[in-house]
């Protein structure tokens, strides 16, 4: 860090917290948090630009008669300003349902800041960069290629009126390349990209390339998309996605106010037995990795559903309160890490089986579905047909629709094999609408 | 403050250099159910200095003024390290300093904060209320005064006041495990008014978030599909409007063999505009965020390209006019080239007329969003009815529509006489930049063969 501000501010967050205090709020929570990054970035396969940024916050919540507010700036010179702009606030603030903080708990140690991450040299950026597009060039001279690389370090605080102080330094670095192959009107995206706290084998420019040219060889030849009801095969990045609606639907506070589904299902079987989603925050260097909420509450593992059997929704500490439950450290009532767990089949004994079907790597258009009904929709940005176990060809213009709740209750299977950053595995979901125009 | 920017950049030493820096008053409140979620105020300022240098450019963030000479070096060390060729920013015309002032018919800052919270539980009572069914709402106010000072080494310099206001409404309805929602807001750049007077509104959300519960899925499959204004809008923006951005462009060999200006992209009584120029837009601004004044520039004319949107260096490279379209969402982020007010032109059909000529087709309505991958895009309906016989049918829900650029434009074959320019919250987002303030617009058109994906 250019100007490390952690112990200043350490005693500054507490500051405010007694300033809102003593000015009459019955709990207050400050967090601070800095951020340093430097990036890189390729444009038509040259080195377009680098960039170094920095961003300062500093947030004030206060609590007042069941009532709450928050106040937030990048000014941390003036802490008394703050705490009184809150305190007013909050007299006619958004309703708040406890009105103390929980007492500090221990909490897991999660490896997040790699010193080695955080003096990644631009250089080293760049050159990698550089290996991106020089191996994705190869494949063709007539490829618009872009590439990016960064790294950066953050420092936060978080102090409150229950005795909560806790500091975290974190770093990550970032590494993306994609191919746009333009053929008359036809038009081909791929790409791949990554991010993880250490600095270590996954910071791999060649693995960027090898899956960019992986999905422009698949995808030189065409085909056309199985119609009506089909079973679709989505690599880890696209299962994630494609279970997007049941993180929603977990929320505790979407079943308190009855907008999840699943609101009423707790203990009923919403999955095949093959389905079990955790949520796994202690996973050291992952970039969603946290050992608390943003209220102090120490994040543990999570088990949602239990081998198709819903078992918990996610509960942040407004929410829990007014549920009449103990908070289970996601802050939002959202996950920190969730995936589904593997299966059986790797992923290439799944594909083989397939006589006929469709590999969703990318929908564009997903989040404009009625994702909290469980439906998913989407035009196949990148997707291949299946044929007797192998991807035959790339399908163009064509959408898929289903949701997510009726899929479960029809073939499903996850893959043994996991992405090593997400641990999410390959998921085959049978029974998907397909329309496709080409 | 513009004094101190230029002052600062008359150190700089690259081909070009540029400052902007910003300071945001800001306020958000959001119902969620029968309570008030979130009550929040934020005071945050926020620059970059971007500078080029033999082609190549370098930029440094911050959010003080305080070190400001630090961030001219980094951005220009950072530039220095990236160019090889030559610098290439358009020679357009400066225009002398100035300071535009925001002129609010209505200022929001003058309003208690306590009456916008009663402003937003009124319509939340209505959205909870008003129609059985409804399960659970959502209404959010937020105002924002953005003060923007900007200064290049071109001799560019502004001031500019951006306030901006936007309602937002939602109801969630549900049928046994069913559950449908329903989206509508109004935002403005010169008037609180905008977010008053909305209750019709409200009951009008509420009312087809439940009777979406009772519709059918729209069947997929390939249909002809009439577009009501606002869907018609965000077709002209996704669909078309990215293309047009010449940073997808400029630098791409087959791209600017693809959008050779003169190609024919549609039938004659095809014109496509953009205009940060337009009064009372989203869009609309004085200056884009690299100086350059904005305009009116004509995408597709009689059916054919015309124009496309520039930032400096884009149209320096393509030896095209500058338009205004160098812009950035938050204080810090680097201007893209975007769309401001992006509309498709009235012809001269009526709605019943584009109607009338459909045995089966479907009638989309509102939208819920749009995505754009270059020639393939897709865009969802809040809403629609089936259209049997020349007339309109059932409502039926689930929407999601995709298609090629290039056929879906030629297949347009029917555009109504009732452009209408939607002022909405939210806006676009394109480089992790979002949301950007935008507006749409577009009379009715009707879409032989568009591909809609249901179940």
């Amino acid at each position: 860090m250019r100007r490390p501000m952690l112990d200043r501010m350490a005693d500054a967050v507490q500051q405010a917290v007694q300033e809102a205090t003593r000015l009459g709020a019955q709990a207050a929570k400050a967090r601070f948090a800095q951020t340093e990054s430097i990036n890189c970035e390729f444009e038509a396969g040259v080195l377009k630009a680098t960039s170094s940024e920095q961003g300062r916050a500093l947030s004030l919540e206060v609590i007042r008669n069941g009532k709450r507010a928050t106040v937030t700036c990048n000014d941390p010179g003036d802490i008394p300003a703050l705490a009184a702009r809150a305190v007013a606030l909050v007299e006619i603030g958004a309703s708040a349902h406890f009105s103390a903080y929980p007492e500090p708990s221990e909490c897991a140690q999660i490896l997040r800041h790699c010193p080695e991450t955080a003096s990644l040299p631009r250089e080293q950026l760049i050159e990698a960069g550089q290996r991106m597009v020089e191996g994705i060039r190869a494949y063709s001279g007539d490829l618009y290629i872009g590439a990016e690389a960064g790294r950066s370090e953050a420092e936060a605080v978080i102090a409150h009126s229950s005795g909560l102080l806790h500091s975290a330094t974190t770093t990550r670095w970032n590494l993306g390349g994609y191919a746009q192959k333009t053929d008359g009107t036809d038009m081909l995206f791929c790409g791949a990209g990554r991010q993880w706290r250490r600095l270590n084998h996954l910071f791999d420019a060649d693995w960027v390339t090898r899956e960019t040219l992986r999905d422009l060889r698949l995808a030189e030849r065409t085909a056309s998309a199985p119609t009506g009801l089909a079973t679709i095969l989505a690599p880890p990045e696209a299962a994630a996605m494609l279970f997007a609606p049941l993180a929603m639907a977990c929320s505790g506070r979407s079943a308190l106010k009855g907008e999840s589904p699943l609101r009423d299902k707790l203990g009923d079987i919403i999955g095949p037995a093959s389905l079990t989603i955790t949520d796994q925050p202690h996973e050291d260097w992952a970039i969603e990795s946290a050992v608390m909420d943003d209220c102090g509450v120490p994040t543990r593992p999570f088990t949602l559903v239990d081998r198709g059997v819903l078992r918990a929704f996610m509960y942040d500490v407004d929410t829990a309160a007014m549920a009449g439950v103990e908070p289970t450290g996601h802050a939002g009532c959202g996950p920190v890490r969730m995936h589904v767990q593997p299966g059986g089949r790797s992923s290439a004994q799944i594909l083989r089986g397939l006589s006929e079907g469709l590999i969703v790597k990318n929908l564009m258009g997903f989040g404009q579905s009625n994702l909290m009904n469980g439906d998913i929709a989407g035009n196949v940005a990148l997707g291949y047909r299946v044929e007797n176990g192998e991807a035959v060809g790339r399908v163009k213009d064509t959408m898929v629709a289903a949701n997510l709740y009726d899929l479960l209750k029809g073939g499903f299977e996850a893959s043994s094999d996991v992405d090593p950053l997400t641990g999410w595995p390959w998921i085959l979901l049978e029974g998907v609408s397909v329309s496709s125009g080409g | 403050m513009r004094d101190s920017l230029a002052d600062a950049l008359s150190r700089a030493k690259a081909d070009y250099a540029e400052v902007r820096f910003s300071i945001d008053d800001a306020t958000s409140v959001m119902y969620r159910g029968p309570e008030p979620e979130q009550v929040r105020s934020a005071r945050l300022s926020g620059g970059v200095v971007r500078a080029c240098t033999r082609g190549g450019w370098g930029s440094s963030n911050f959010d003080s003024l305080d070190d400001l000479d630090h961030h001219v070096r980094e951005a220009c060390e950072c530039a220095a390290l990236v160019g090889t060729t030559t610098s290439q920013i358009a020679d357009a015309p400066v225009a002398p300093p100035s300071e535009h002032r925001a002129a609010l018919r209505r200022d929001f800052r003058g309003i208690p904060v306590a009456d916008k919270i009663a402003l937003v539980a009124a319509y939340n009572d209505i959205l909870l209320r008003s129609v059985p069914g409804v399960e659970t709402s959502f209404a959010g106010y937020s105002e924002v005064f953005r003060t923007v000072a900007f200064a290049s080494t071109r001799g560019a310099s502004f001031l500019e006041e951006r306030p901006r206001v936007d309602l937002f409404l939602g109801a969630i309805a549900r049928d046994g495990s069913l559950v449908q929602q329903c989206f509508d807001g109004r935002a403005s750049l010169d008037t609180y008014d905008a977010a008053v007077g909305l209750e019709g509104l409200a009951e009008e959300v509420a009312r087809r978030a439940v009777a979406l519960t009772k519709a059918p899925p729209c069947p997929g499959g390939t249909h002809t599909t009439v577009l009501d204004n606002r869907l018609a809008g965000v077709f002209a923006h996704e669909a078309f409007g990215h293309m047009s951005e010449a940073d997808f462009i400029y630098e791409n060999p087959q791209m600017r063999e693809l959008m050779a200006l003169g190609r024919e992209m549609g039938g004659p009584d095809l014109n496509i505009v953009d205009d940060g120029s337009m009064p009372g837009a989203q869009g609309t601004h004085p200056f884009d965020d690299e100086g350059t004044p904005t305009r009116k520039t004509y995408l597709i004319r009689n059916g054919l390209l015309a124009g496309r949107l520039h930032s400096l260096e884009t149209a320096a490279k393509m030896g095209e006019p500058v338009t205004g379209n160098a812009r950035a969402v938050r204080q810090s982020d680097r201007p893209l080239v975007r769309m401001t007010n992006t509309y498709i032109e009235p012809g001269a059909a009526t709605v019943q007329e584009l109607i009338a000529g459909i045995d089966k087709g479907i009638y989309a309505c509102d939208a819920l969003g749009g995505q754009t991958m270059m020639e393939e895009f897709t865009f969802s309906a809040g809403y629609g009815y089936r259209i049997e016989n020349g007339r309109l049918g059932d409502l039926v829900r689930d929407i999601v529509l995709t298609g090629n650029l290039f056929r879906t434009l030629h297949a347009i074959d029917g555009i109504a006489d009732d452009l209408v320019i939607t002022n909405g919250p939210g806006g676009c987002g394109k480089g992790g930049q979002a949301p950007l303030p935008v507006s749409h617009g577009s009379p009715h058109i009707r879409i032989r063969d568009v591909v809609i994906g249901g179940r």
